[in-house]
């Protein structure tokens, strides 16, 4: 018998049955569409595509994607860490336009696996600022030389002096090599350094120092996990100096001490641009000192699907001449002016209608990472993401206009705001990475039980009932489940009951039991 | 081929092949003819043919309620401006033509609906459909051995019927309307149930003692509780859907719910907890 409709349910149930669900009616509404859920505990991060960025930066990033076959977002993001490196110091943003500035310093840590031509990618993406630090080192060698010579001819004087005066019998005698002493080391002019833009691999105690000796900014570019693993306090028994790090983001005063001599940095900028292999991440999962420091809520996450496996071995696409001439040309234009004195950054605005857009992500933000929002697991990082956008939308501002810029306009800001939206569940796939998420565990229980019992509707109490060692409190069962809910795994909806209260219960998305 | 021979091959493919010669002038007039198989004095298709600036035309079936446009292709001259123009012309003076033609059969159903229904007596249970789908004969009327349900418009008007034969198959009259019109059960007091055939609507009688108007088919379900609700507006108005969950798409559900939506409605959809075999 096909049965359909109601006089077909009365011939096989009853008519009292037919009554009972004509009494069920509810108000029509659409039929829910399931889009495809984040399942807990995995990995599942959007593409970052090249054309987020301006022309010739998003043109170079494709190249060197498509060159090396390697995922978008690691040249996307590796750009972002050059933009950074070359602009960071030397401006600001000001999105009220008034004391309120975030500096233009950016952490991108990628992860991707070893073999998969991570070197390939930072070196492509490096070779101008390479380029050009030998350029200038060429020029400045013999200005180098010449004062590097009078140095050393100085504190040779010096050491020579100091000799005289430990002979000395006579106070005026020493007086007089005191003040040939001070004589010398004020002449004696400043150490010149060759600049330096960036570095690999380092310290934290030597980081402070490049600060102080190459303007105030630095940038580590590295596709190995040292100076994270520094971070982390993995190294040096947990003790690693962070505070180089904390304010190299912020650009927060900094005093730093070296061989008996103190330097004042103003406002130090500090970028990293760092491709690691997933592991480490595990690696440093069990840190709670490291999340703890705020560290970890800096860096802009990318995640993308390894391609390992998927490479045609046969291909071979170098990067266009054309391209990564533009890519060049564009960024010596953007370091023109550099080396120069260290002075206050010139600061940008957001345009009007850039701030409106800003602020909506701002808001949105806000009202998710509260308790029980959708990023309450990772509101450290998310708090931090509307200031990250602007510094993105300074600096994808000035790519595109050059040094001439005075605000922030809309196209940089939308551009900004896009990448931002993208850049949230690669970190909340990072966080997952890192073992931090509780909620998450108790997420894939849940999904475990539905999948293994095909529900596809179940209420809380049944839910708890099941799982009454792990849930003995609401609390946390509720948490699981609008985490679950949130990420489209689940939808809750009120079962009404004739004659009693209405039960909280939950539709499982079709797509979760299909897989 | 000729154009005239490709407007023919056209109907033919819809399936409404003319019983005999069909005669096109490319004049413009809508003429109407047998389709091969119906019975005999029955003119159920209809065509218009124009010839310039190219051969269009259109044709369908009041049968069916189907029509189709249908325009020469002339292989390498795409028709010109000015031609379009005509063309679009002539195709809403076919539709003119043919809602013309189509108020002319729907006023002849009308009268023909009328006088079947006086002929008619009225309907008992002892009806082996009734007795098969056990349900009571509420307001039906019978003639031999078909049972007779008049559909109505929100006025009151009959415009047509449906037959339905002891071994439960369903026709309508030729020509009639059916759009927006339904068979009511009952008078609503506090809320009406909207289903789309008579066992179910019989069966909602039975068991809730509620008012129902039955729809015929699930494409008539939006327009008549919109006509419905133009008449109740504040009733409280549960569409009670057909299941058909082994037919791709659900229309049954997926019309119900179109129509619930489309009058601030309710939606009824039989769940069976037993697996019908």
């Amino acid at each position: 018998m096909n049965a359909t409709d109601f006089n077909d349910l009365a011939a096989l149930a009853s008519i009292e049955e037919v009554q009972r669900q004509v009494d069920q009616a509810v108000p029509a509404v659409d039929p829910p569409v399931w889009p495809d859920p984040i399942l807990p505990g995995t990995l599942r991060t959007p593409d970052i595509p090249p054309n987020i960025l301006p022309s010739w930066l998003g043109d170079m990033a494709r190249a060197v994607s498509e060159s090396t076959q390697t995922p978008p977002a690691l040249a996307v993001m590796s750009a972002l860490a050059v933009l950074a490196t070359v602009l960071q110091r030397r401006f600001e943003v000001a999105p009220f336009g008034d004391s309120y500035t975030e500096p233009l310093a950016l952490w991108t840590l990628s992860a991707s696996p070893s073999g998969t031509r991570k070197s390939a990618v930072l070196n492509a993406m490096l070779g101008p600022l390479v380029y050009w630090e030998k350029l200038l080192r060429d020029r400045m060698r013999s200005d180098i030389a010449k004062v590097n010579a009078t140095r050393a001819v100085a504190k040779k004087r010096i050491e020579r002096l100091l000799a005289d005066a430990a002979k000395a019998k006579e106070p005026s005698e020493r007086e007089a090599i005191r003040a040939d002493v001070e004589r010398e080391e004020t002449e004696m002019p400043e150490e010149i350094r060759p600049p330096r833009l960036f570095t690999g691999d380092t310290t934290a105690e030597r980081l402070q120092a490049m600060l102080v000796e190459h303007g105030e900014r630095m940038a580590v570019h590295s596709d190995e996990a040292g100076i994270f693993l520094i971070m982390a306090g993995i190294y040096n028994g947990g003790a690693a100096n962070i505070d180089v790090f904390l304010q190299g983001h912020a650009g927060s005063p900094m005093r730093v001490d070296r061989a008996g001599r103190s330097a004042h940095v103003d406002k130090p900028a500090l970028s990293f641009g760092l491709l690691i292999q997933p592991d480490v991440m595990s690696e440093v999962a069990g840190s709670s000192r490291f999340r703890g420091s705020g560290l970890l809520a800096r860096f802009l996450y990318a995640m993308p699907a390894s391609n390992v496996g998927k490479r045609d071995v046969r291909r071979h696409a170098p990067i266009p001449d054309d391209v990564a001439e533009e890519y060049k040309r564009y960024l010596f234009s953007l370091l023109e002016g550099v080396p120069g004195p260290v002075e206050a950054p010139k600061v940008l605005t957001l345009s009007e209608a850039a701030r409106e857009v800003w602020l909506d992500l701002a808001e949105e933000i806000e009202r998710e990472q509260g308790e029980g929002g959708r990023y309450e697991s990772i509101s450290d990082w998310t708090s931090k993401l509307p200031g990250a956008v602007a510094r993105i939308a300074a600096l994808l501002q000035l790519a595109h206009t050059g040094l001439e810029a005075v605000d922030v306009g809309h196209a940089a800001m939308d551009r900004a705001l896009c990448l931002g939206r993208l850049l949230i569940p690669h970190a909340q796939a990072a966080f997952g990475m890192l073992g931090t998420d509780a909620v998450d565990s108790d997420a894939v229980a849940i999904l475990k039980w539905v999948r293994a019992n095909e529900l596809s509707e179940f209420t809380r109490r049944e839910c708890q009932k099941a799982q009454e060692g792990r849930f003995r409190s609401v609390e946390r069962l509720q948490k699981a489940l609008a985490r679950l809910d949130h990420q489209d795994v689940v939808r809750e909806f009120k079962r009404h009951n004739k004659g009693a209260p209405p039960t909280t219960a939950y539709k499982v998305n079709p797509k979760v039991l299909s897989t | 081929m000729s154009a005239h021979d490709q407007f023919r091959q056209a109907i033919a493919a819809a399936g409404l092949p003319p019983h005999g010669e069909l005669n096109l002038t490319g004049d413009g007039k809508l003429q109407r003819y047998r389709i091969e198989g119906d019975k005999s004095g029955s003119r159920n298709g209809w065509a218009v043919l124009y010839s310039h600036p190219v051969m269009a035309g259109a044709f369908g079936s009041w049968k069916t309620g189907e029509s189709h446009t249908w325009c020469e292709q002339r292989a390498g001259k795409a028709p010109t401006a000015a031609e379009r123009a005509e063309l679009q012309r002539q195709m809403r003076a076919a539709q003119a033509a043919r809602a013309t033609e189509q108020a002319n059969v729907q006023a002849s159903a009308r009268e023909r609906a009328a006088k079947l229904w006086a002929a008619a007596h009225p309907a008992t249970d002892a009806h082996p459909y009734l007795k098969r789908k056990q349900i009571g004969a509420y307001g039906i009327r019978q003639l031999r051995d078909m049972l007779v349900i008049a559909a109505r418009d929100v006025h009151g008007e009959l415009h047509t019927l449906q037959f339905i034969s002891p071994d439960g198959s369903k026709r309508f009259l030729t020509g009639g309307r059916i759009t927006g019109c339904y068979f009511a059960i009952g008078r609503p007091v506090d809320s009406l149930l909207v289903c789309e055939g008579l066992a179910t609507a019989s069966t909602l009688r039975q068991a809730t003692g509620r008012a129902v108007a039955v729809a015929f088919n699930c494409g008539n379900l939006t327009a008549v509780a919109q006509a419905l609700r133009g008449k109740f507006p504040q009733l409280r108005l549960i569409i009670c859907a057909d299941n058909d969950l082994q037919t791709p798409g659900n229309p049954g559900v997926t019309h119900a719910r179109a129509a619930a939506r489309a009058v601030g409605g309710f939606l009824a959809v039989p769940k069976f907890t037993v697996v019908p075999s």
